[in-house]
């Protein structure tokens, strides 16, 4: 039994061992160099601490250590280094994969303008009465037959096919070979029109569309939704003896049809002088100007007969510091940041001290033994904390603050005679009313972290004071709150730091509006720095900038981070952590 | 102490506090039993309670629209419906049929049960038609009493005639208003009115008084109001003088500057350069045969001389033509050298090309001077005449300023004297009030039963008070009677549309119940052909069920449904407001079955809230498991073993607990992108992908597992392995079942965390089905469905409902837990 299970776990690390070989050698293949290493580096860890006896104590920490290595640490490595880059909306793909679009995609592709007659016809095997995507298709070009099965991706990145090729060959008899197999052709001899039927071992390919065949008509749009887009969007077909390439194209008058193409453009090399040498330099040509393409900024970009710059495609780049400048130099982001910065300070802050100032004074009545049903008050004041911050948000925003049929404005204000408060379109009372919120769920946790505190306090001390002659405000003002801030203080500032990144709230109620006038970037007046991360790298509508978000998720990370350290320092948590 | 002496005080507060507090939740649960639109509801609260939006959420029942759908499907084999076997598909369809067909009975004989109790409202009105007018004429007469007993008590004097003199100006002898206030008239002139002429000789006694206590302020305001108004348009007119003036300066300046300028410059220029040529002929030595003949050249260049003088002297007047003065300047300068010739000259031979030269120059140098002389005498008007509007328009802006603030002042003096004069205004107002409202009575009285035109009379009752109610501007016992009677009688009106909208429901749902039934019949005989064609591989849909749809979508919503909504709404309020308390029942039993026919009918927007919820937990727990698994194993060596990076790993898992998820997302997206492309399960819109990217939380709850195994004594392992353990054995069977309470509350907590998580979940999700329930609730909460408070509400408290009862079934973990890091033992 304790071998068997010993032989399990070898088995298992060689599994492991072998799975991660593959995809870190699979991930650098693919240039995901920086994940590769991390895998890289993972089953290197692993294997030391399995074989080497001193090890051991690490390797329980095997899986937690794999999940940090690739949820935290490549995390932060990924983004500082996309903080220096301008990946975002129109630089999606890394300069390799831009270019080999250019060379392979059939958006850059031009049509040769010939006089050959090409036609088509596809031929369809059929499941029962159901159409499949088992087929072939028959071209007649210039009056000589061609067969093409289904084309086969060759160029992928993942799952998107970039290009598929199928290779044309042509028939000449009644009966040929194709592929290995043993085709015929049904009727024959016949006209490129009048062929009806593939056949092959147990398998027939029935005739299925073809443009200008009216009674296939009713097949169109099974063939244009679940063939030719998926099939034959990205495809090249040719010739193999001439290399001619022809591809789907829908044709002016409307009609789908097939027609010769060439890639738009080509790899070449110039020699440019570099480091006292000659040297080649890869670059694109079009092949119909002969001109190069440009690159700018990341962006490929053609030349015109005109002269106009035309952008073909973007890629990621790296753009140095130049995000970092953005935020101190360009006044249309520095204003608005400010702003942001300003306020996710004071929110964070404000959110503590006010809520504090909520959940003590509960704390203090409740912590008195005289006052009955003290559990029962508690369990009823802990239920704001209880319920899904979201919930509450939702809640709170729909049924309370809406400026037209929330409670506030349509039964509170008006018993006062008040006009109606605008939530969401005032800057100042946007920020109140997330505030209000976020106190609402938050005061719970300061009375129940204050309660534990307060009955930390030793009796004796107020006996003792008491005796003094201390009054009440006077015990709570020397005894109560020093000692009740030195526990509660650390609970304090991570309560600060969680807040600084909590933007559940904001986003649900005010979603960072009102917006800030004159800003490029998307900012409103409650926005935090976290919802302003957030805002950039994944609001629809604005487009993406995951530089741009990154290089302000770094100046987070700093911040956070230094909070948190002197944090730990002042509550001793390094001694702890030395115990 | 202050807590000794009043604990019930400290308890009543509390209460209080609490309950505002917790209003939120009140307010959640309220809202999500309410029948009606809560958000365009007036009260906070109401009596018209229903569950259907639970049952909505929890089993979607498939009414009408739903079900003419689902047989349009079924014929035209769409998804979930195209691998079924042609039998399968007939005995569905005949099974949704019959449930079709047994809604279409269940309108019927709820409808049937509706207008039963809608009759015994209607019999029950008209034979208690009595007793109800008795009724209304008892509160209109206590709304009467309390005017009567609260009328102000005024004294005659000057104010008050100068009130009367206000409402009666315009009222002819014997007019009602007249009548009613006859007797105050009499008694402030002292004689009996009882013919036009005394009233018109009272009347101008009374417009005296009027006169010097208000109207005078008035007529003065008046004639300064016009004389303002006069004044303003006048400046207008000045400003629209002075615009265009203006741009016509602006235009020859322009012209100036761009035309006459260069042209002088050039010639000044070209002109200065024959002053050259004609120095260095001096000195030239070719002589000509006979002298040169230059009277012309003298003449015309004394004649330019003296217009360029005269040019200047226009233009020295302004101060903006600088540059031109220069210009001038140098011209003159250089035509007193031309004209300034030593005889000597006139022998050179080359002088004659000079005066060749200067002649072809002249003409231009004439023109232009021309042209700026031209130029100025027509701009020099200009000018002057818009400095004189200028002066004109500050003149007239001055005197407006002056006679507003007289205005403003005015208007603040009749202001006071208004409301100096407030009170009698209101004894009056009420004084007429009380006789129309007695006339009322009296008319009332005078009916007889409750037909509609009865009800049309009640009505007008109600519009008069309601309207003396809106324009009666006090704080007082009148006001307050007022509001009283008006809420008192508005069952009038409610009752009045209430019987309007259910008769019009009542005749057009028949119809629009007939249609269907006939269609549904069709559709019965007719079906079994098409689902042959349909199984025949050809895409067919049913003519007669996408007319029973629009009949459905279109013909009930336009003709049925507004008005039972309006019907039902009616009847909610009149449950409570009917003047026969005993028909509350009958209102009860209408607003319930229209309620129910309503959602038979309805289209109802679809959602996967069951989905979501499932998403939830599924996410939640794989989560939960993963992680709390994950750190149990992982914080076991912190806890129990020395090695080097102990110290720094644990600060290390410290420091990054500090970072929420979110904070990854940006790399975490990209990461789940990548992987999608491979790796199916795990890609964005996954759910796989969504736990991926909640693992990120093992570092806090590594933390807390390492606390409690801190507490379990090590001596149980010790003893363990003295017996022959391995180290992983004694951790496996001794210190993980010890620690299976951390290991609950672990799981628990990962769970509640990642239930309740949104932004994570709102980046990575994005089909509808895959949605969380976080996700899931916020489409109910944003879009056309803010106001759709009802499912909202129900849906957010069954979510809230379990979180709440494990996070307060955990209260007292997490009150200890939580300070356990800071307090020290």
């Amino acid at each position: 039994m304790k071998k068997l299970m010993k032989l399990f776990l070898w088995f298992f690390l060689l599994l492991l061992n072998i799975s991660f070989f593959w995809m870190t050698a699979f991930l650098i293949q693919n240039r995901y160099y920086e994940l590769g290493i991390t895998f890289a580096v993972l089953i290197f860890l692993i294997d030391f601490f399995v074989f080497n006896p001193k090890g051991y104590p690490y390797r329980y920490i095997i899986p937690a250590l794999v999940l940090l290595f690739i949820l935290v640490l490549y995390p932060i490595y990924f983004t500082i280094k996309t903080a220096f880059t301008n990946y975002g909306t129109g630089h999606f793909m890394p300069k390799e994969e831009a270019i080999e679009r250019l060379l392979y995609s059939t958006k850059y592709t031009y049509i040769v303008p010939s006089n050959e007659v090409v036609s088509y016809r596809v031929f369809m095997a059929y499941d029962g009465i159901n159409p499949t995507d088992d087929f072939i298709i028959l071209f007649s070009i210039d009056d000589q037959i061609f067969i093409s099965k289904k084309p086969v991706p060759v160029r992928r990145k993942g799952r998107d096919v970039i290009l598929s090729e199928g290779i044309l060959q042509r028939i000449e008899s009644e009966t040929f070979l194709y592929e290995g197999q043993r085709f015929k052709i049904v009727p024959w001899p016949s006209l490129f029109q009048e062929i009806k039927l593939l056949t092959t071992e147990g398998k027939s390919y029935k005739l299925f569309y073809a443009f200008d065949d009216q009674l296939l008509d009713i097949n169109a749009p099974y063939f244009k939704t679940r063939i030719a887009q998926t099939h034959l969007a990205n495809t090249d077909f040719i010739e193999p003896f001439s290399g001619k390439k022809y591809a789907l194209r829908i044709l002016p008058d409307g009609s789908w049809g097939f027609v010769r193409i060439e890639r738009l453009y080509r790899l070449a090399y110039e020699e440019v002088y570099e480091d006292g040498r000659m040297k080649l330099k890869m670059i694109l040509v079009n092949n119909v100007t002969n001109q190069r393409v440009q690159e700018k900024d990341g962006v490929f970009y053609d030349v015109n007969d005109k002269g106009e710059e035309i952008f073909l495609v973007g890629f990621i780049d790296y753009i140095g510091r130049k995000n970092f400048i953005r935020i101190i130099t360009d006044p249309r982001v520095t204003g608005p940041f400010l702003s942001i910065f300003g306020w996710t300070f004071a929110w964070a802050a404000l959110s503590v001290v006010l809520s504090l100032s909520v959940g003590l004074p509960f704390a203090l009545v409740l912590n008195d033994p005289r006052l009955r049903g003290r559990n029962l008050y508690r369990t009823l004041l802990i239920i704001p904390w209880a319920i899904p911050a979201f919930i509450s948000a939702l809640v709170w925003r729909n049924g309370l603050l809406n400026e037209t049929y929330g409670l506030f404005n349509k039964f509170l204000l008006p018993l006062f005679s008040l006009d109606p408060i605008r939530w969401f379109n005032d800057p100042f009372w946007a920020r109140v009313g997330v505030l209000l919120v976020n106190i609402w769920l938050t005061f719970p946790y300061m009375m129940t972290i204050s309660l534990g505190a307060l009955q930390s306090i030793p009796v004796e001390l107020y006996e003792a004071a008491t005796v003094d002659g201390a009054g009440k405000l006077r015990r709570f003002s020397r005894i109560t709150f020093p000692l009740l801030m030195t526990v509660i203080g650390p609970l304090l500032v991570s309560s600060f730091a969680f807040s600084f990144n909590n933007f559940t709230i904001i986003f649900l109620i005010t979603a960072g509006g009102p917006p800030i006038p004159g800003s490029v970037t998307p900012t409103g007046y409650t926005d935090i720095l976290m919802s302003y991360v957030y805002k950039l790298a994944f609001q629809a509508g604005t487009g993406q900038d995951f530089g741009f978000a990154s290089a302000i998720s770094i100046m987070i990370f700093l911040l956070v981070g230094t909070i948190s350290l002197f944090n730990f320092k002042f509550s001793g948590a390094f001694e702890e952590v030395g115990r | 102490m202050v807590q000794r002496r009043f604990p019930i005080l400290t308890h009543g507060v509390m209460i209080l506090l609490i309950i505002l507090i917790l209003f939120p939740v009140v307010w959640v649960v309220s809202t999500s039993i309410r029948r009606d639109e809560a958000a365009f509801s007036t009260k906070l609260f109401t009596s018209r309670v229903t569950l259907q939006n639970y049952i909505d959420l929890l089993t979607p029942e498939k009414n009408v629209p739903v079900l003419v759908q689902e047989l349009q499907n079924l014929i035209s084999r769409v998804k979930p419906y195209d691998r079924i076997t042609q039998q399968r598909s007939r005995e569905m369809i005949d099974k949704y049929i019959k449930r079709m067909e047994s809604y279409f009975d269940e309108t019927e004989t709820r409808h049937a049960l509706a207008k039963q109790s809608f009759n015994n409202i209607s019999i029950k009105m008209q034979e208690n038609a009595e007793k109800i007018k008795s009724d209304l004429i008892e509160s209109l007469k206590k709304l009467s009493e309390t005017v009567q007993t609260n009328v102000p008590r005024i004294s005659l004097n000057d104010s008050y005639a100068a009130v009367l003199y206000e409402k009666l100006q315009n009222e002819r002898f014997n007019s009602t208003t007249f009548n009613i206030l006859k007797q105050d008239l009499e008694s402030l002139t002292g004689y009996q009115i009882d013919n036009a002429d005394t009233y018109v000789q009272a009347l101008w006694q009374l417009s005296e008084i009027y006169k010097t206590k208000v109207g005078l302020y008035v007529e003065e305001f008046k004639i300064y109001d016009k004389k303002l108004s006069e004044l303003n348009f006048v400046a207008q007119e000045l400003n629209k003088r002075i615009s265009t003036l203006q741009s016509e300066v602006l235009t020859t300046n322009l012209f100036l500057s761009e035309a006459i300028l260069p042209e002088m410059k050039s010639l000044s220029e070209v002109f200065q350069s024959l002053v050259d040529l004609k120095t260095k002929i001096y000195a030239t030595t070719t002589l000509s045969m006979i002298p040169i003949d230059d009277s012309k050249m003298l003449s015309t260049a004394q004649g330019l001389l003296e217009e360029i003088l005269s040019t200047l002297n226009i233009l020295r007047a302004y101060v903006d033509y600088e540059e031109l003065v220069k210009i001038l300047t140098t011209l003159e300068k250089t035509f007193t050298e031309i004209i300034n010739r030593d005889e000597s000259i006139t022998k050179k031979a080359q002088y004659n090309q000079f005066l060749e030269l200067y002649e072809n120059l002249r003409p231009r140098l004439e023109r232009v001077l021309m042209q700026t002389k031209e130029i100025f005498e027509e701009t020099g008007e200009k000018i002057i005449l818009l400095r004189n509007l200028n002066e004109k328009y500050v003149e007239i802006q001055e005197e407006i300023k002056e006679k507003s603030l007289r205005k403003s002042n005015l208007e603040s003096q009749i202001k006071e004297i208004g409301e100096s004069l407030t009170e009698y205004r209101r004894y009056v107002e009420l004084q007429l009030f009380k006789n129309q409202l007695g006339e009322r009575i009296i008319a009332v009285g005078n009916i007889k039963s409750l037909s509609s035109a009865d009800l049309t009379r009640y009505s007008a009752v109600l519009t008069f008070i309601r309207n003396f109610a809106n324009s009666y501007e006090f704080k007082d016992q009148i006001s307050s009677q007022l509001s009283k009677t008006v809420s008192d009688l508005r069952w009038i009106e409610e009752y009045r549309d209430f019987l309007r909208r259910f008769e019009n429901t009542s005749k057009n749902l028949d119809g629009v119940l007939a249609s269907c039934r006939a269609l549904l019949k069709d559709f019965k005989t007719s079906y079994e052909g098409l689902l042959s064609i349909s199984f025949s591989g050809t895409f067919v849909r049913s003519d007669v069920l996408t007319r029973l749809s629009d009949l459905v979508a279109m013909e009930f919503s336009s003709k049925v449904k507004a008005d039972m909504t309006v019907a039902s709404r009616r009847a909610g309020i009149l449950m409570d407001k009917s003047p026969l308390a005993f028909l509350k029942n009958d209102y009860k039993r209408i607003d319930k079955q229209l309620y129910r026919i309503d959602n038979i009918w309805k289209q109802k927007p679809k959602h996967y809230f069951l989905n979501w919820v499932l998403n939830s937990i599924i996410v939640a727990s794989v989560v939960g498991v993963i992680t709390t698994l994950v750190c149990a194993v992982a914080a076991y060596p912190f806890s129990r073993m020395r090695f080097r990076g102990r110290k720094y790993g644990l600060l290390s898992f410290l420091l990054i607990q500090m970072f929420p998820a979110v904070i990854f997302m940006i790399a975490i997206y990209n990461l789940l992108n990548f992987l999608g492309r491979y790796v199916t399960f795990l890609g964005i819109d996954t759910l796989g992908g969504l736990i991926f990217s909640y693992l990120t939380g093992i570092a806090y709850n590594m933390y807390l597992m390492k606390g409690f195994y801190d507490t379990i004594p090590p001596s149980l392992e010790e003893a363990a392995i003295v017996d022959g353990a391995t180290r992983f054995q004694s951790f496996y069977k001794i210190i993980l079942p010890l620690a299976r309470p951390i290991l609950v509350v672990v799981f628990l907590l990962v769970f509640i965390g990642t239930f309740n998580e949104f932004v994570v979940a709102r980046i990575v999700l994005q089909n509808v089905r895959n949605y969380t329930y976080a996700l899931g609730l916020q489409t109910f909460a944003v879009g056309p469905y803010e106001t759709e408070w009802g499912l909202f509400t129900a849906a957010a408290l069954l979510g809230m409902m379990p979180m709440v009862i494990l996070f307060l079934s955990m209260q007292r973990f997490l009150v200890s837990g939580l300070t356990r890091g800071a307090v020290k033992e």
